[in-house]
């Protein structure tokens, strides 16, 4: 515990770590002053009074309001709301996918299984009302992408550099100071990269936690939620742009925006967890933490470009489960995934399973460690 | 006891060492040799960073990468390059490793502060290192060697870089540890040993080539261990 604590410290005063939070959250504060929009504020604060549910009630509270510029647009846009999941079928969705992939086979199968299941996910949200919600009305998907796609992804990308980077620079530290034979030769021994491992972890998820929770206050600050916090994402007015086609954004599981949000926050923090580990096992077969750092960058954009050359296998459907092809993925965590993926919840899928195997080459590169002389 | 039992190391098809068999028991141990004739190679397979192609290094019976944590216990070592934190007070340093080396923080502080009063630290114990002395750093580097009480203490070249006076001191330093454990420091400079070693030990052409009490590598040839140094190495290969 000592040893993580002096670890911890360690890390915490590496001032290129402290440079990049500061940046970080510069740089979101001046994406999210662009973000800011008044009809999506009146929605709001209106829906407080209408509620998030379509229909007569909410027409009536609705129609009870001061008429406004806004009012009257709400109006015009939920009064006869048709709902879009009513004998909605998802099939053609699987054609499309076995079309543009060249599906055949086991993986035709997979694909049309997926759907067959995502149908039933389709009905029973569509029967409890999810697609009657009022989100941001049509604004919904614009605001759904800003703070799901542009912000989580802004987020994303700032945590899992700076995971990766203060795990290297927590690995490298010792031979950049050349203190590795000293430290090597203690008790702890070699033992000191579990430690590390862990102090890493900490402050990778830590600094994520930290830049996330200042940049997201800022923006609900900036742009309230007020009572669409309890609409559901699956919202008729929510939507996917797959290619050319246009389709309902529907999710596995019924999610409010805030579910929808923690959520999302939950595979964020696992996949700022899956790069800690990634740079743990590079780092530990390499000493310089910038040569390190450069390398899981390559390796990551290998893995993103590789699906793209490789023909339509099982393989290629497996690298579009690691981290990176999930976060390229982020804004349909929780959905069915379209054409990309062939299992269900593949977010979910896609980060245990990453975890899972990063933390295994990571084990074995400890092995690998500890047998190493030391030179 | 430490037991070198025929030890070769190879690097690639480089051999460093071959067939090496040492016994160490209490007292200094000096390693007498040129450049690049394999001291640090023997002690880094002492301090477990590196290990034998052939051969095995036994602790009371039991070969020490199998001891592990057990072994490094027991070991203190200052390498021939002592890297430090440069932005920490040798306190702070000393606290580290001797978290490092598995010491509760009480002890930690208290053993620190004892060493730190023995090598003639005390006065800049809460300094940043960054601007200290060669001298210096080398008697932060022994009092973090001391930390555990090493009952196999072991310093490459502790004396490199030091001027003549802070080499004396140091000898003397050295010389005051030496009771109860196995010191084991190499050099290339004659003097630094000839005085306190029970044991020098040479190599010659990768090879072990005497191991024995001062007096008695003299015998009645030599006047000095100098001349002995000398006579094995040549004068091409003198202390550079
Ligand atoms: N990692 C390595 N790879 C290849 N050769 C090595 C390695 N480490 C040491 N050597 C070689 O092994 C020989 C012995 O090196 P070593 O460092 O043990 O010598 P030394 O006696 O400590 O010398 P010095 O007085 O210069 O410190 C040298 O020829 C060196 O070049
Ligand atoms: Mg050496």
């Amino acid at each position: 515990m000592t040893i993580i604590k002096h670890e911890l410290k360690k890390i915490i005063m590496f001032p290129a770590i402290i440079g990049f939070v500061v940046l970080a959250i510069a740089l979101n504060i001046v994406v999210i002053t662009t973000m800011q929009n008044s009809y999506t504020d009146f929605i709001a604060v209106t829906s407080h009074t209408t509620g998030i549910n379509l229909g007569a009630e909410f027409n009536k509270q609705l129609a009870e309001l001061e008429p406004s510029l806004y009012r009257d647009l709400l109006q015009l846009q939920t009064e006869n709301r048709e709902d879009v999941l009513y004998g909605y079928t998802t099939d053609y969705i699987a054609d499309i996918a076995v079309e543009r992939r060249e599906l055949s086979g086991l993986l035709e199968q997979l694909m049309r299984s997926k759907y067959q299941r995502f149908q039933s996910a389709v009905d029973a949200q569509q029967k409890a009302g999810d697609s009657m919600t009022l989100y941001f009305a049509d604004a919904t998907y614009w605001r759904h992408q800003a703070l799901f796609n542009h912000t989580m992804g802004l987020l994303l990308f700032q945590g899992i550099s700076i995971a990766a980077l203060i795990m290297l620079l927590s690995l490298g530290y010792e031979s950049s100071a050349k203190t590795d034979f000293v430290v090597y030769s203690t008790k702890v021994g070699r033992k000191m990269n579990n430690h590390k491992l862990i102090a890493g972890t900490i402050v990778g998820i830590g600094v994520y936690v930290l830049i996330a929770s200042i940049t997201l206050s800022i923006y609900f600050t900036l742009n309230p939620m007020g009572g669409v916090w309890n609409s559901s994402v699956s919202s008729g007015f929510n939507f996917v742009r797959d290619g050319f086609i246009v389709r309902p954004f529907v999710t596995w599981h019924s999610f409010t925006v805030a579910e929808y949000l923690l959520a999302s926050i939950g595979i964020s923090i696992a996949l700022v967890l899956s790069f800690s580990l990634m740079a743990h096992a590079v780092g530990l077969w390499l000493k310089n933490s910038y040569v390190g750092f450069f390398v899981v960058v390559a390796l990551n954009g290998t893995l993103f470009l590789l699906p793209f050359y490789l023909p339509t296998t099982m393989l290629n459907f497996a690298i579009s489960q690691t981290p990176i092809w999930l976060i390229m993925m982020r804004d349909s965590w929780f959905t069915d995934g379209g054409s990309n993926v062939i299992v269900p919840h593949f977010e979910t899928v896609g980060v245990i399973g990453s975890i899972v195997v990063l933390a295994i080459i990571s084990f074995w590169s400890t092995l690998r460690f500890n047998r190493r002389n030391m030179v | 006891m430490l037991i070198v039992d025929n030890v070769t190391k190879k690097f690639g098809n480089f051999t460093a060492l071959q067939d090496v068999t040492l016994e160490f028991s209490n007292g200094v141990y000096g390693l007498l040799a040129p450049n690049g004739a394999g001291k640090t190679t023997l002690i880094k397979m002492l301090t477990t960073l590196i290990f034998p192609t052939k051969g095995q290094i036994l602790y009371d019976g039991v070969e020490i990468t199998k001891l592990d944590e057990t072994y490094r216990n027991i070991l203190g070592y200052l390498p021939q390059e002592f890297g430090y934190y440069r932005n920490y007070s040798p306190m702070q340093f000393l606290i580290y490793i001797a978290a490092l080396k598995g010491i509760d923080s009480k002890t930690a502080k208290h053993k620190s502060l004892e060493l730190l009063e023995l090598v003639a630290l005390s006065n800049v114990k809460d300094k940043k290192m960054r601007k200290f002395s060669g001298g210096m750093i080398q008697r932060v580097g022994i009092a973090q060697a001391m930390l555990n009480d090493p009952k196999i203490l072991i310093l490459d070249e502790p004396t490199a870089g030091l001027d003549p006076k802070e080499r004396v001191r140091f000898r003397n330093l050295i010389a005051s540890l030496a009771k109860n454990r196995t010191v084991i420091l190499s050099t290339h400079i004659v003097s630094d040993i000839e005085s306190i070693a029970d044991q020098v030990i040479m190599f010659k052409d990768y090879k072990l080539h005497c191991c024995d009490s001062p007096v008695a590598l003299k015998g009645d040839k030599f006047d000095t261990l100098e001349d002995v140094f000398m006579h094995i190495y040549g004068d091409d290969e003198l202390s550079a």
